[in-house]
């Protein structure tokens, strides 16, 4: 059993390592794990955006509008991925970071009836 | 025109400062966020974002440049010399002497004496106040009423 845990936010898309999980024939989950300032951004105003994992930098003014803008992509992100694990055959688990960590896997996979 | 407090032209200075804050960099706290790709490519236009970039439109920065020069043109408190720039209260004195009645100036100079009070209490503005009676130096006297071309103010 092989177990995905990600955010799934890369600019690479995450659906080979989807793949690559089923074509080695592993029964398996996809968790994908967002901190909730990921899931829901409550700031607004000018700030100076950076990439966590390009370090790329971009000038931005957020508004409510453009937080929508954000939740509406991060939403079609969650579904592509939701949706290529599925029809692989994977469960597939949203979690938030806020919840605690320890025994967070273990307690997920019980919970999709991958761990009796 | 003419201005009582041209020093005021000073406050002019206002606007290039306007214009120069305008190109000050705005300073933007930065955020870590998981995915650039996913966040909206805006950005509010009201400041430039580079350090002494082409001035571009702004309503904002019109509309802050037109009001600092409003203000300025109402400091240097600009004026139009009105008519005969009569004091607020002003006495008129005609002689009314046998000289004046010479025909030298037709119908005679009384007359045309009288023609140009009229025309003076003509051009007082609504804060002046019209000279409440003309007298003479010696003996006639002329009410308000009595002069022709008197306009009720």
């Amino acid at each position: 059993m092989t177990v995905l845990i990600t955010d799934g936010l890369g600019e690479s898309p995450v659906e080979p390592a989807i793949t690559s999980l089923r074509l080695a024939r592993q029964e398996g989950a996809v968790l994908q794990l967002l901190a909730p300032q990921e899931i829901a951004p409550d700031w607004t105003g000018d700030a100076r955006l950076k990439d966590a994992e390009t370090g790329a930098e971009r000038e931005f003014t957020a508004t409510p509008a453009t937080q929508a803008s954000y939740r509406t992509a991060l939403a079609r992100r969650t579904g592509e991925i939701e949706r290529a694990a599925r029809r692989r055959g994977l469960r597939f688990v949203r979690l938030s970071s806020d919840q605690p960590v320890e025994g967070m896997v273990e307690r997920t996979l019980r919970k999709v009836g991958l761990l009796g | 025109m003419t201005f009582l407090a041209p020093a005021a032209a000073a406050l002019a200075l206002t606007l290039p400062v306007i214009v120069a804050l305008y190109f000050l960099r705005i300073r933007r706290p930065t955020r870590i966020v998981p995915a650039l790709h996913l966040w909206p490519d805006q950005i509010r236009d009201r400041q430039a974002n580079v350090p002494w970039q082409r001035l571009r439109f702004s309503w904002l920065l019109l509309l802050q440049l037109l009001v600092a020069a409003v203000l300025v043109g109402a400091a240097v408190q600009p004026v139009l010399p009105a008519g005969a720039g009569l004091a607020p209260h002003s006495i008129v004195l005609l002689d009314a002497s046998a000289s004046m009645q010479a025909k030298d100036v037709q119908p005679s100079r009384l007359e045309e004496a009288k023609r140009e009070i009229g025309a003076m209490i003509d051009q007082l503005g609504p804060q002046d106040r019209p000279p409440p009676e003309t007298t003479t130096r010696c003996a006639e006297h002329w009410t308000m009423s009595q002069l022709p071309t008197v306009r009720p103010i």
